[in-house]
């Protein structure tokens, strides 16, 4: 019975997964045979060598950076959206449901570029409506700013999701049985109270499920960079992740000079070990805080 | 508060779909991150086959009418428009094109070739540091023999910028010319056809000229890649021959003074430019040239042709960086742009060997002249008619090249990192205030140094 299924998984997962080891063990440049062996080279490389750890390190804050503004604001605002919501009645709430989850169904090529558009430092909307209201003096190239290019991009890519993450957690909210609410008004409990003692408890199982997800999509975060910023991730790699910079190890620059396919994969292995213990330990602290009703 | 809304079994059932949800997402995140995280990774697995030798493509007959579609990949349209106007005139085989984004052209075509799923003819880059890994695979198709014409038509150097140990590896096509490109109606005369006379007067220029409310000068930052332009134009006039061929040869290094105040002219033109430079696109520098908005900029050979694209009734002020003292040298950096490459293991050989001919042609580089508003590489010994002004005003800063080239597609794009991949980002960091010129020369430096060797 489970043969078909470990067949899959072994070919679709493991399989890659030691061919990416091996790979990074090579000096290689994606075409012919491989034939340097390296040993440690990329890994040394990409950890402390002069050109590389350059990039890493930084683009490791960066994912840091995601995970933690991810958080702060995608999922407590989605959260207390979904609180909101929980308690509208259904006609109201649907409403509300659709017009969050609009986004999702956009396709990111399309948000990046209207948010390019948005965020154009002459003619865009942000900037012409923050002149209206008298905040000229703040108007900046938003994604040619150092300092706020990330957080841009961030926000852009929350507002695609934000409508899912509302939707998990409205799902989460609805399974809540009616017995275990009337039981704390019986016993007196605010609404705060409630809220607090009973409702985010009972939600904590998935709560550290999306913080897994967030860790995950964190960590393998790519094409809004990719789609507003580009490859280089500019200004001045202000934007780079551990993806854009796989992709720019493995594949080269804009005209595809200096790719290295060994360095690649060496870079996707470090993203793999640094994803699966995290998202080991929030499986664990997730059965640990599991409920049943 | 929700409303109870479900019986003991249906709430169980649902207790069973959320629990069970929720385990497996929490499952399928740690499986998912695995494949995500080595996705890219599987199809360089593939083993590379030996390439089949060209028998059929030797013996081509004239009429490759029959020889089926060839597949053509590139990330320009009109390149697709030029191959069907020659085929159309010849009777050649059939095109089915494929046109990706310029961003990822490369690396889809070099993954393709490795899963032997590549194109048959594919428009490629100039320079060792692209066709050494190619040609060490056995992935693309020596064209010595097979083009006759490339030897005739196309000047050494060309044939040098496609080549790997003798071999030529591809047909090149264009070549590149970096200038200054104003819009005349709304700059004026700057100081005669070649512009000012000296660098202090273009800034003296652009400064008054800003006054009027309208950037002198437009950059697209946040691309980054046009940056490079720029600093490779002003070099061209400012970098001494003898500092190009020493830095070559190892002898001179990037941080050196005169690189440096390269990259202080270009963080000085940040003066002059639009507001929110920055962020700056392509895009943005296209339209504000074309559409008036903004006096002009410093590109590359095929932005006039567009730019007349966009606006017919443009009239272009074209010259080369100044130099410092009035009468000194004025030069023209340039490159070798795109060629055309033929894949070793073509599933149509015969038909993209054909193409490749026709690329070789002197009609082919007119009809380039013609559509594209650029100069073919053989244009240089086949002298196509050029009636269009700009581009005929592009030929003739051409006469200037510098003789030894040090950005794209040179000897420092020949290993990781590359000056292609060090120099965007450094040109855009002095641009933003993130570097000072030192620091960005000296970053260029410190990567090259990792495999270029500098005495």
């Amino acid at each position: 019975m489970l043969l078909p299924a470990l067949t899959l998984y072994l070919a679709f997962t493991i399989y890659p997964l030691i061919q990416s080891v091996r790979i990074s063990l090579y000096d290689w440049h994606g075409l012919g045979p491989m034939k340097d062996f390296v040993g440690l080279a990329n890994y040394i490389e990409i950890l402390v060598g002069p050109t590389l750890s350059e990039r890493f390190w930084p683009a490791l804050l960066h994912n840091l950076i995601i995970l933690t503004f991810g958080i702060a604001t995608l999922q407590i605002p989605a959260l207390i959206v979904a609180l909101l919501l929980w308690q509208r009645p259904a006609r109201v709430g649907a409403v509300f449901r659709t017009i969050y989850l609009l986004p999702w169904a956009i396709s990111p090529a399309v948000v990046a570029t209207l948010g390019t558009l948005m965020l154009h430092p002459q003619y865009g909307a942000i900037n012409s409506l923050m002149r209206a209201v008298g905040l000229g003096g703040l108007v900046r190239p938003w994604l040619g700013d150092p300092t706020f290019a990330l957080p841009v991009i961030i926000l852009l890519g929350n507002w695609i999701v934000l409508g899912f993450i509302i939707l998990i957690y409205l799902a989460s909210l609805r399974s809540i049985p009616y017995e275990v609410l009337e039981a704390a008004a019986i016993d007196g409990a605010s609404y705060r109270q409630t809220i607090w003692k009973v409702v985010l408890p009972l939600l904590r199982p998935t709560i550290l499920t999306m913080i897994g997800l967030g860790i995950i999509s964190s960590f393998s975060y790519f094409e809004m960079v990719f789609l507003v910023t580009g490859i280089d991730a500019g200004p001045y790699y202000s934007t780079d992740v551990l993806a854009t910079f796989f992709y720019r190890t493995t594949f080269g620059g804009n005209f595809g000079y200096g790719g290295s396919f060994g360095a690649g994969a060496a870079v996707a292995t470090l993203m793999l070990l640094i994803v699966i213990p995290s998202s080991v330990a929030v499986v664990r602290l997730r059965r640990r805080y599991d409920v049943g009703y | 508060m929700a409303e109870p809304s479900s019986g003991p079994d249906e709430q169980l059932g649902r207790e069973w779909d959320r629990r069970t949800f929720l385990k497996r997402t929490a499952q399928a995140s740690v499986v998912l991150g695995s494949v995500a995280g080595v996705s890219a990774i599987i199809q360089a697995c593939s083993p590379a086959a030996s390439p089949s030798a060209p028998s059929a493509a030797a013996s081509a007959a004239a009429s490759v009418a029959a020889l089926g579609p060839v597949d053509f990949w590139t990330y320009r349209q009109p390149d697709v428009d030029l191959f069907d106007t020659i085929i159309g005139e010849t009777e050649g085989p059939d095109l089915n094109p494929t046109i990706a984004p310029a961003t990822e052209f490369d690396a889809k075509v070099l993954t393709s070739m490795q899963g032997d799923q590549g194109p048959d003819l594919f428009r490629g880059r100039a320079g060792l540091g692209f066709y050494r890994p190619y040609a060490d695979a056995g992935q693309l198709l020596a064209l010595n023999d097979l083009v006759p014409d490339l030897q005739t038509n196309f000047p050494a150097s060309a044939l040098d910028a496609t080549s790997v140990d003798g071999k030529i590896y591809a047909v090149p096509a264009n070549i590149d010319v970096t200038q200054f490109i104003f819009n005349k109606k709304v700059v004026g005369d700057m100081g005669g056809p070649d512009g000012p006379a000296t660098w202090q007067d273009l800034i003296a220029f652009g400064q008054d000229f800003s006054k009027s409310g309208m950037p002198f000068i437009v950059l697209a930052t946040k691309d980054a890649w046009p940056l490079q332009f720029i600093v490779a134009g002003i070099a061209a006039t400012d970098l001494p021959d003898s500092y190009v061929a020493d830095l070559l040869d190892g002898k001179a290094k990037f941080s050196d003074p005169p690189f440096v105040g390269v990259l202080q002219k270009l963080k000085d033109l940040t003066a002059l430019a639009q507001p929110g430079f920055e962020a700056g696109t392509y895009d943005d520098l296209m339209a504000s040239i074309a559409g008036g908005t903004a006096a002009g900029t410093m590109f590359g050979a095929w932005v006039p042709g567009d730019l007349r694209k966009t606006n017919p009734d443009l009239e272009l002020y074209q010259f080369l960086s100044p130099p410092d003292q009035s009468g000194g040298k004025r030069q023209a950096a340039f490159f070798y742009d795109g060629t055309w490459a033929v894949n070793a293991k073509a599933k149509n050989l015969d038909g993209a060997v054909a193409l490749a001919r026709l690329s070789a042609t002197p009609r082919f580089g007119q009809l380039m002249t013609d559509q594209q508003g650029i100069i073919a590489a053989m244009g240089i010994n086949t002298n196509p008619t050029v009636s269009d002004p700009s581009l005929a005003r592009t030929q003739e800063l051409a006469q200037s090249l510098v003789p030894k080239t040090w950005w794209q597609f040179s000897a420092f794009d020949a290993g990781n990192p590359s000056i292609n991949s060090l120099l965007p980002p450094a040109a855009q960091a002095v641009v933003t205030g993130q570097l000072t010129p030192q620091a960005a020369a000296d970053h260029i430096q410190k990567g090259l140094a990792t495999w270029y060797k500098f005495s």
